[in-house]
């Protein structure tokens, strides 16, 4: 026959906690005194214990050998999957892998920021072309020395360099390519 | 326990051998209460093999705060938990003994065995395992992880508190709402005790 749990207000948490032994030494006094006289809790502590050792003789279960074997191998396919690249960013190995997200997220923001500043930076320094530069200084060279030419040809137009036997070397003729 | 905390301490700094001295240490209990709580050795390998990668890849989010063995058993339930939800529809965890076998498209009674002959006739110790098993199995998944956590995993109320994320007043209600539901599904043999 079922005991009926209702009838009884000690019938829930009181008993459990006498059962699993969970009670205070004068909770437990007070609920023997009390099934002592109460058939109802008497029954229901008897079922109930009699429910938990039935219970207790489930037989024990053990997982297959090749658990690990095959728990590694699904390990192995977890590990195959490439975290982020921002993740792979090198770090001091006394970063916890717990810490990595957390600071590879900086690592990375502020790397950014470094090279932008870097590239704007760069971008409006005045840059020459080596060529350029060659050429530049190639005709410095050919004016200054044109310059020196036109100075001395100008100075030496009138004088004679030296035993010339009556020639005269007109500064003209040099400008313009005459031979000499 | 010291000894996790030394673990799991080692397992974020990537220490192999400590991530399988923790599978060493807890298989066996979180296969245990899955096959309970499952009712089959297939998903109980399976979801045992489901917590322990879960372990793996957030093993860098644990904290202190609650236990190894805490933290497993409330992976493992969360996962038997989802389990029962994507199989709800697709199979029952268990047939009821008591459901008619459809042969056709008529139905018929199953074969059971008189659950009020006396526990010696019974084909012996696997039986009652099976009928335990099935009254479990019937059980609402809160109740019976409640009580397998308590009678079959010998877990304290606190422990449970912990893993079921509830107060300790909901841990005793259940233990008791599941034995008193458990005692009823398995009445004949308790009265042949």
């Amino acid at each position: 026959m079922e005991t009926k749990l209702n009838t009884c207000p000690n019938a829930e948490q009181t008993i459990v906690g006498y059962i699993d032994g969970n009670l205070s030494a004068s909770e437990h006094i007070a609920f023997e005194r009390h099934m002592a006289s109460c058939s109802v809790c008497r029954t229901i502590e008897r079922e109930l214990r009699m429910t938990q050792t039935l219970l207790r003789t489930l037989p024990s279960v053990e997982p297959r050998q090749d658990f690990e074997a095959r728990l590694a191998a699904r390990i192995a396919d977890v590990k195959l999957k490439p975290s982020p690249w921002w993740m792979r960013v090198w770090l001091p190995s006394y970063v916890k892998p717990a810490r990595r997200r957390h600071v590879a997220i900086p690592v990375v923001a502020v790397a950014s920021v470094v090279a932008s500043l870097g590239f704007v930076y760069v971008s409006r320094v005045p840059t020459v072309k080596a060529g350029a530069v060659q050429t530049a200084a190639a005709s410095d060279e050919t004016a200054v020395l044109s310059e020196l030419a036109n100075q001395h040809h100008a100075a030496s137009a009138t004088q004679s360099l030296g035993d010339t036997s009556g020639v005269v070397v007109v500064a003209s003729d040099m400008a313009t390519g005459g031979s000499w | 326990m010291h000894q996790d905390a030394e673990l799991i301490a080692r397992c974020q700094r990537a220490d192999a051998s400590a991530f399988d001295a923790i599978v060493a240490r807890y298989k066996t209990k979180i296969y245990h209460y899955l096959y309970r709580m499952t009712g089959n050795a297939e998903d109980a390998d399976d979801l045992t093999q489901e917590v322990f990668i879960r372990m793996y890849t957030n093993i860098g989010k644990f904290r202190a705060e609650a236990s190894l063995s805490t933290w497993l058993f409330r992976i493992a339930g969360n996962l038997a938990v989802d389990r029962f939800r994507r199989t709800k529809n697709s199979r029952r965890l268990v047939t009821s003994l008591d459901a008619p076998i459809q042969v056709g498209e008529e139905e018929a009674s199953r074969d059971v065995p008189d659950m009020s002959m006396a526990p010696e006739v019974l084909v012996g110790r696997r039986e009652l395992a099976d009928h335990i098993e099935a009254a479990l199995a019937k059980l609402p998944a809160k109740l019976r992880s409640a009580v397998i956590l308590f009678d079959v995993e010998g877990m304290s109320y606190d422990e449970i508190a912990g893993v079921e994320g509830i107060p300790l007043g909901t841990v005793k209600s259940r233990i008791f709402n599941a034995r008193v539901a458990l005692r009823d599904s398995l009445r004949p043999y308790l009265e042949t005790e």
